[in-house]
């Protein structure tokens, strides 16, 4: 099941909350919310929510055992096996089709290939948060969890479980039994919901339309300079709000379930350059791999390049199982190199107008080379940026299409930009203001129901993270 | 309303209370015993004052009991200036923190109640069966096999019968496009609704959806216009209907002024036996259907083409005929909607394969018609055609080609001679309608790649060079726009130089098509200049003598014959 769907919200939802707050202890509501989770997750996927019992039931029995041998070999050993298992699992669902795919390509073998939708959605979310447990039990950081059923609903929390933020144990191990909501946390948490389904249902999948109607059903060959431009600045503008809604949404559920989930986006475009960028984009995966693989010991010392070619070889991978994913974190990685070389002293006395434009200019291409997973037709975009297929500098087609969604790409650009946090900041006394609460609600209901309609028999509401 | 608080305010409020009683009890019994001294007093009225105004612990009946007077009075009397102040604070804090909350609780009572309104509304109201808007039966509640249950598509399917059914569902779509409407400005009455490559700047495209119900019994043609010599019978059981004009060959006739002209005269109906009385329509939207027939998903565009046109079309072939010195081959295209499409759902007054005879009649005295009927059912069993898209396969252009060469005299390989391959492909029809019942919905796309060696140049609409590129360019491959595997894209002019010695150069001019047909033709013929008749902005006729060329092939559809696409040929001149 996924956020944007009117049988989750009307439902779904609906039911949840009933049975959360007509349940008064905490420990009856952790109860509700694994048994919604389940549901939630077998919706989809009947099968692999018993993966999901086995994968937190293994880990539980070797956060035990680790942290009662956390000091002897026998811990590091164990840890090491769990990392196995986690990640085997990982990638016997998600990479073993690219792994044989590329096999059979090199050694024109014919091995039969699994199909792609056997993943387990969220496989990739779920798996990093066991894994940030397993670690943080291995270095002391956090108290073992000594309860099953608890671990369980910070594994299985369903408002994160397919599409993120990637919640550290820690962040939310003292909120698992003691946690309290106000009616502030209510408000709040109502209007991230239906700012998250804004920017998925009105903003992304509208995108999507025109993103599919440039590169994928037309034809990418016959596309001017300006419209491949136009088409890839959409499209990251259609990744951001489909995954930052998405993240909106868990954000808010947790808050109205009392979890204080960390932010994941803060307004990625507006970055100066790439490491900023990252510090702004899917934050919790950034901090995930700066905390347990850039700052650790390879054979025995911190090794600076090799940690960092790591870590941009698998944030990419971690996307989706094919190569332009992993070009596309390399890529990534390579400005970071650059940035790193050049020194942040250097890089601040950089004017901030060619700051923003190189930063853009940056993380519109990677777009492009996020979207297109046959390389084949990569090379053929990447042509046409630059007009190096001998395509036109603009076409009828881009512009019609521009003209007729100016307002809403209007609306995106603006949508993109800090506005919200730049007024809380100059008038601080805004959001207490009875005024202002209500007509943020007022807003949210307004979003949340035009939303709900655009639902209504949608067909074009794409599921991006099914690949991550 | 000031005084309402929630069940855990009220429990933080109890908690505060009772521990400032505690304190108050403690530090008045420590002044008693460690301080003989008489305690300060303080004005009752300032004392009662936080106490009073948290309302809601009167109800608790523990708390209340403990607000005795006989237990306050005494701790009042002694309490210090200092904790009565910080007694008063704290109250006054509670104070502001409760009423601070109540525009959060107003807002959160507003929302829950529109919220829950909506969740009953759509749990008890009836769901419709049918779309008016869409015309189609809306998806059923599935029911439950614990298989489909453990694969996820029982779920699946609940979840598309509540997205689907949900109550004035039609109501809510067109909101939801009136509210798109608004994303922008519409230019040149110009929406992007298909791919990129089939949309010419001049050409509108239809967006609205049509809620008329389809025509199940729709009049078949009479063609039997004895003036017309060798008329071919339609497989609908019909003869070549009359033309309405009185001198078929007129050179000068009227260029057509719209783009859908009505038909000059309605001829008398006759209805035809339906080929598949069984076929259920699942969508009609515009030209666009989706049906199915003998339990196969089958989607495309019906025929509706304009025999008013055929006299207008055919002198435009003659003048060029006139001023090219070429073998001129005119291939009247047939589509699915001759061979597959269940007769009842056609929605023309003629249909296209007596359309293509009429022409054919007519254009036969300045071109070499290139029947492609009999070849083209001859292997019918075949994957001739897509199932669900407007295109032929490239087997169909194979055939149709191959009646061509034949007629040309040209050489042509065998099929064994190609390298077949096969790919997914979604067809267009999901492109243009979004229809959901077709996502998703793969077929086989199977393409012959040419025994023989060549090179492709490609060219901009005016023969400017920009490119060298494959004729097949098999990287740039999409599922939903596979037909670009054939040479990029229509608006780009093509120059294939190919191995074969013997002096023939043609030229194609075309519509999207034809572009199937090339890779068939590449063992026929030295040169092959290809050039998409909505995208050329020269003189074709001129263009086709400097060249050099001894053969043209003009192949069109029925529907651009006889349509807008049609009349380019004048202007090709």
């Amino acid at each position: 099941m996924v956020f944007a769907n009117l049988l989750f919200l009307y439902v779904f939802m609906a039911l949840c909350f009933i049975c959360y707050y007509i349940s008064k202890r905490t420990v009856y509501r952790n109860v509700v919310l694994v048994i919604f989770s389940l549901l939630f997750y077998a919706f989809g996927e009947p099968v692999y929510v018993f993966l999901l019992l086995f994968s937190v039931t293994v880990n539980f029995l070797a956060g035990l055992y680790i942290d009662k041998f956390r000091e002897s070999n026998t811990g590091f050993v164990l840890t090491g096996l769990t990392l196995f298992f986690d990640i085997g699992v990982l990638v016997g669902f998600k990479y073993t089709g690219f792994f044989i795919e590329n096999i059979n390509a090199v050694s024109g073998l014919d091995l039969p290939v699994p199909p792609d939708d056997i993943m387990p959605i969220g496989i990739s979310f779920f798996t990093f948060q066991i894994i940030s447990y397993i670690l943080d039990c291995y270095w002391g950081k956090i108290e073992v969890q000594r309860n099953w059923f608890k671990l369980l609903m910070y594994i299985s929390l369903f408002p994160q479980l397919i599409a993120g933020p990637i919640v550290r144990y820690s962040t939310i191990q003292n909120q698992i039994d003691n946690r309290t909501i106000t009616p502030a946390d209510i408000t709040d948490g109502i209007t991230r919901i239906a700012i998250g389904l804004g920017k998925k249902v009105i903003l992304a999948n509208n995108l999507s339309t025109i993103v599919d109607s440039l590169f994928s059903v037309g034809s990418l060959g016959s596309l001017s300079v300006a419209g491949t431009w136009y088409g890839v600045i959409v499209y990251a503008m259609q990744v951001y709000f489909d995954f930052s809604g998405y993240s909106d949404i868990a954000i808010g559920l947790g808050r109205m379930f009392g979890f204080r989930f960390d932010e994941n986006f803060r307004y990625p475009f507006v970055s100066k350059n790439i490491t900023e960028f990252w510090q702004r984009w899917h934050i919790s995966l950034g901090s995930f791999f700066r905390d347990y693989l850039l700052y650790v010991t390879i054979f025995g010392k911190r090794r600076q390049y090799l940690n960092l070619f790591l870590v941009w070889f698998c944030t990419g991978f971690w996307h989706g199982a094919s190569w332009n994913y992993i070009i596309w974190g390399l890529y990534f990685g390579f400005f970071i190199l650059i940035e790193r070389l050049i020194g942040n002293k250097r890089l601040k006395k950089i004017p901030a107008a060619v700051s923003h434009i190189y930063s853009l200019l940056v993380i519109t291409v990677g777009f492009g080379i996020f979207y297109f997973e046959d390389i084949g037709q990569l090379g053929t975009f990447l042509g046409n940026l630059v007009g190096a297929n001998g395509n036109k500098l603009t076409d009828h087609i881009s512009t019609i299409s521009m003209a007729s969604n100016c307002w809403l790409l209007l609306a995106c650009v603006i949508c993109c930009l800090p506005i919200i946090p730049w007024i809380k900041k100059k008038y601080k006394e805004l959001p207490k203001s009875p005024a202002f609460i209500y007509l943020r609600t007022a807003a949210s209901i307004f979003i949340f129901l035009l939303s709900s309609v655009l639902l209504v028999n949608a067909t074009n509401n794409p599921f991006i993270y099914w690949h991550f | 309303m000031a005084d309402y608080i929630n069940d855990n305010e009220l429990d933080e409020l109890n908690e505060i209370y009772r521990q400032k009683l505690e304190n108050q009890k403690h530090h008045g019994k420590k002044a008693k015993t460690s301080d003989n001294e008489p305690p300060k007093t303080e004005k009752p009225a300032k004392e009662e004052k936080p106490a009073k105004k948290e309302k809601p612990v009167k109800a608790d009946k523990p708390v209340k009991e403990d607000k005795s007077p006989k237990q306050e009075k005494p701790a009042k009397a002694e309490k210090p200036v200092k904790e009565e102040k910080a007694a008063k604070d704290s109250g006054e804090e509670e104070n502001k923190k409760k009423s601070g909350y109540l525009p959060h609780i107003i807002s959160i009572s507003v929302s829950a109640a529109v919220f829950f309104t909506f969740a009953v509304l759509m749990a008890v109201l009836p769901r419709p069966t049918e779309s008016e808007l869409e015309n189609r039966k809306l998806t059923e509640f599935p029911t439950f096999s614990w298989e489909a249950y453990w694969s996820g598509e029982f779920n699946e399917q609940i979840s598309e019968y509540y997205n689907d059914t949900v109550p004035y569902r039609d109501d809510f779509k067109r909101l939801g496009a009136a509210f798109r409407s608004l994303f922008g400005i519409n230019i040149e009455g110009n929406a992007i609704v298909g791919p990129v490559e089939q949309l010419k700047p001049e050409e509108s495209a239809v967006t609205t959806a049509s809620t008329k119900p389809i025509v199940i019994v729709t009049p078949a043609p009479k063609d039997d216009n004895s003036s017309v010599p060798n008329s071919k019978p339609d497989n609908s059981e019909t003869s070549a209907p009359k033309p309405e004009t009185t001198d078929k060959n007129e050179t000068t006739a009227p260029k057509p002024e719209t783009t859908t002209p009505a038909p000059a005269t309605t001829p008398a109906p006759m209805f035809s036996t339906p080929s598949d009385p069984d076929a259920e329509v699942l969508m009609n939207e515009a030209s666009n259907i989706v049906y199915n027939s003998g339990g196969v998903l089958h989607a495309g565009t019906l025929y509706n083409g304009h025999r008013e046109n055929a006299e207008y079309f055919a002198a435009s072939v003659a003048g060029l005929k006139d001023r090219i010195n070429a073998d001129l081959y005119f291939m009247p295209i047939l589509t699915q909607n001759t061979f597959i499409t269940p007769s009842q759902l056609n929605k023309g007054v003629y249909t296209e394969q007596a359309d293509a005879t009429y022409l054919s009649n007519l254009v036969k005295e300045s071109a070499e018609v290139v029947d492609i009927f009999d070849a083209l059912a001859a292997h019918i069993d075949e994957d001739i055609f897509f199932l669900r898209d407007t295109h032929w396969q490239q087997l169909g252009a194979y055939y149709a080609a191959q009646q061509f060469a034949k007629q040309a005299d040209v050489p042509y390989p065998a099929l064994s001679e190609y390298t077949e391959k096969q790919r997914d492909s979604i067809g267009s029809i999901y492109t243009f309608t979004q229809y959901e019942g077709l996502a998703g919905v793969y077929e086989d796309f199977t393409y012959y790649i040419p025994p023989n060696d060549f090179t492709v140049d490609y060219y901009d609409s005016s023969y400017n060079y920009l490119f060298t590129y494959p004729l097949m360019p098999e990287n740039d491959y999409s599922e939903n726009g596979f037909y670009s595997l054939y040479m990029v894209a229509d608006d780009y002019i093509k120059h294939i130089t190919t191995d074969v010695k013997n002096g023939r150069k043609l030229v194609v001019l075309k519509d999207d098509y034809l572009s199937a047909a090339i890779p068939c033709l590449t063992s026929s013929f030295e040169e092959i200049f290809v050039i998409d008749i909505r995208h050329c902005d020269f003189n074709a006729a001129d263009f086709i003598n400097e060249q050099g060329a001894t053969d043209v092939l003009l192949g069109l559809t029925m529907s651009n014959a006889l349509g807008e696409v049609g009349s380019y040929i004048d202007y090709l001149q």
